[in-house]
């Protein structure tokens, strides 16, 4: 992805949460944002 | 058990990684115009999209179901409301339906916690506890383990209904005509994938979830997909299969 793209991720329950910090490490140029409905973030 | 704070990650940690964080509902995706509708109304446009919608208990077509104190169990708030109908009143008397990971960890758990205390039967359809990770010879062994832990394994059970009094369960009829005494009832008979924004982008969706491919990528351009609502293939006999456990999905979303 190229810088400022966005990169949406929808569900925080498994997949989102690291999905969005290694996207934001990896592509720190790129807009990341995550949508869930959950009012926390689940780790374990 | 332990609280919900002693297990979630706090907010704060993604806004400090400079990611943004919106707590609302996605009620529907546009695959053309590249958009996400939030339940307030807000659009979220998108270059690349990934679905981690997840997947919801399913809650068979049993009567009683809804009956006061049936209960499933997916999230942080379901737990905490387990807990606290458990605690009031002292309940001991406990059916769980479903011989699968969430019913045995619970009532390990609840072994754990009070020891000889609760009186807990487990009610599995097919012929052995966790029937769709092991054969029978493995399983076998774990159900005499837990019969000589003090659960009642019923296994090659059906529940015929779930038995209630002025609104709230008092037991659980079988098939066969046993009655079991319960005072709460947990179902946990399998999820089904949560795939209504998938079918607006127009994924392709197999019999387990979205079909995608061994990068995540779906069959429209700029969505993936990952974790409990996707589609995954057997390791051993390469055969679609469904998702079920957290920890596969956290590594698919690294």
């Amino acid at each position: 992805m190229k810088k400022g793209e966005r990169f949406v991720i929808i569900g925080m329950g498994g997949v989102g949460g690291p999905a969005a910090m290694l996207a934001k490490r990896l592509m720190p140029e790129v807009d990341v944002t995550v949508i869930r409905e959950e009012e926390r973030f689940i780790v374990r | 058990m332990a609280t919900v704070d002693s297990i979630t990650n706090p907010d704060q940690m993604f806004a400090d990684a400079g990611i943004n964080l919106i707590i609302a509902r996605a009620t529907h995706a546009d695959g053309e115009k590249k958009k996400v509708t939030l339940s307030d109304g807000r659009e979220i446009p998108y270059d690349k999209l990934l679905l981690g919608t997840g997947a919801s208990p399913v809650v068979p077509p049993i009567e009683g179901c809804d009956l006061r104190g049936v209960f499933s169990l997916r999230s942080a708030p379901d737990a905490v409301e387990i807990k606290n109908f458990l605690e009031k009143d002292n309940r001991r008397k406990l059916v769980l339906i479903g011989a699968g990971f969430i019913n045995l960890e619970v009532a390990t758990l609840l072994a754990t916690t009070r020891p000889d205390y609760y009186d807990v039967t487990v009610i599995e359809l097919l012929a052995h506890p966790l029937p769709l990770m092991l054969d029978a010879e493995m399983a076998v062994q774990i159900q005499e383990y837990l019969t000589e832990k003090g659960f009642k394994m019923k296994m090659a059970q059906k529940v015929e209904r779930i038995l209630g009094e002025n609104g709230k369960v008092v037991g659980v009829e079988l098939a066969t005509g046993e009655k079991i005494e319960a005072e709460m009832v947990l179902l946990s008979v399998g999820v089904k994938q949560n795939l209504e924004l998938a079918k607006d982008l127009g994924l392709e969706i197999g019999k387990f979830g979205v079909k995608v491919n061994k990068f995540l990528e779906t069959s429209v351009p700029d969505v993936m997909a990952a974790g409990d609502c996707v589609e995954k293939q057997h390791f051993v006999t390469k055969r679609p299969v469904t998702g079920q456990l957290r920890g596969p999905a956290v590594i698919q979303g690294r």
